[in-house]
């Protein structure tokens, strides 16, 4: 077994980094033990098999495309990143505005619902489709709300009229066609 | 005073592209160098060259020093050839379990393969090194590579390697003992 104090210091003796009284202490080891010696024979012959172990050389044109296709990779992203960075950008400026945009919008369809209804809040559910051939006017049903809606789609459902006329808890069956009633009240 | 390689790192860092090849220039081989040694073949030193360079231009506002640009330039490297290699060895791990092949029933074939008329080829030398370098696990390998091949100081493989020094020293040392029982015949 090599001694420990050389197995910590062939490293720095090989390299030549090793101080002078360490390297004196080190040879005179060495002189001594044979497998100390041996150790750092190992060490020297691994780090030179190793030394000796060139690449193969992939050629000039090789090294002349790589760094041309690194160069244009680097080129690519840097212009994607500017265009990121614009698309941001502006995205955060629209996003300043969002709330207010989205404030202004429900102004202005509170205003309309208002001006169309004559009513300051919108009323109650009282209808619900049951599937999309039937709906169910539930027993408190409100003529008002039938009204409201019937204001703003009537143009299109006439079927809207027949819910306006048809007493609480009474089923509407039948298509929804935009304009027409195919089949009645039950 | 700055000297060339400072005003290349602060032009690069400032975006100049004319900086940055010429610094792709000065450090290509170097880097293919260590990722070929590391990996063994060169579409996989290829690939992490190539990364490399492009992982460094997107970070190049963090490089803070001339000497920081070409420790954070191998440390990309390095980082990026150990992950590889871990990613293959998975795949490896998973095809040699299906086929029932060990490691050391790999490095026995290959030990029984080595007979003196054929170790005294230079390739066939070279061959066997590089392929016990590529059975060191990933950190060893660097370690090996970085300090016994391409002569950096443990400080710097350190600093590469993000570790303490008496890791470096521990990976070399287990690595070297690994190596010369492989390489026994050989060297």
């Amino acid at each position: 077994m090599p001694y420990h104090h050389i197995k910590l210091l062939t490293d720095d003796y090989l390299a030549g980094t090793i101080s002078e009284a360490d390297k004196a202490r080190f040879e005179e080891i060495l002189a001594d033990d044979e497998d100390s010696r041996r150790y750092v024979e190992e060490e020297k012959r691994l780090r030179a098999a190793l030394i000796r172990d060139d690449i193969p050389d992939p050629g000039e044109r090789y090294w002349d495309g790589l760094e041309e296709s690194i160069l244009s990779q680097t080129i690519r992203r840097a212009t994607e990143d500017s265009y990121e960075r614009t698309i941001v950008s502006a995205d955060s400026g629209r996003d300043y505005l969002r709330p207010l945009l989205a404030l202004a919008a429900s102004l202005v369809l509170f205003a309309a619902s208002i001006a169309v209804t004559g009513q300051d809040r919108a009323p109650a559910l009282r209808a619900e489709v049951v599937t999309t051939s039937t709906i169910v006017v539930t027993p408190d049903a409100e003529e008002t709300f039938i009204q409201s809606v019937y204001s703003s789609v009537s143009a299109e459902l006439n079927i809207l009229s027949a819910m306006v006329s048809s007493p609480p808890g009474g089923v509407l069956t039948g298509r929804l066609v935009p304009g027409a009633l195919s089949s009645g009240i039950k | 005073m700055k000297t060339e390689l400072q005003d290349l790192v602060e032009r690069f860092i400032g975006g100049d592209q004319q900086a940055f090849a010429e610094l792709v220039r000065r450090y290509k081989k170097r880097i293919y160098s260590i990722a070929f040694r590391m990996l063994g073949n060169h579409l996989d030193a290829d690939e992490v060259t190539q990364e490399a360079f492009v992982r460094i231009y997107t970070k190049r506002k963090s490089i803070k020093s001339a000497s920081f640009f070409s420790s954070l330039l191998l440390r990309i490297a390095t980082n990026y050839a150990i992950d590889l290699i871990r990613k293959k060895q998975k795949r490896f791990v998973s095809l040699d379990s299906e086929t029932g092949a060990t490691e050391a029933v790999q490095l026995e074939m290959s030990d029984a393969r080595t007979s003196p008329e054929r170790i005294l080829e230079n390739a066939e030398l070279m061959d066997e090194i590089r392929r016990a370098i590529q059975k060191l696990p990933p950190r060893q390998r660097a370690a090996i590579v970085l300090h016994d091949v391409e002569g950096y100081t443990k400080p710097e493989v350190a600093v590469i390697m993000r570790c303490p020094q008496a890791t470096v020293r521990s990976n070399l040392h287990i690595a070297r003992s690994k190596l010369k029982k492989w390489l026994s015949k050989i060297i």
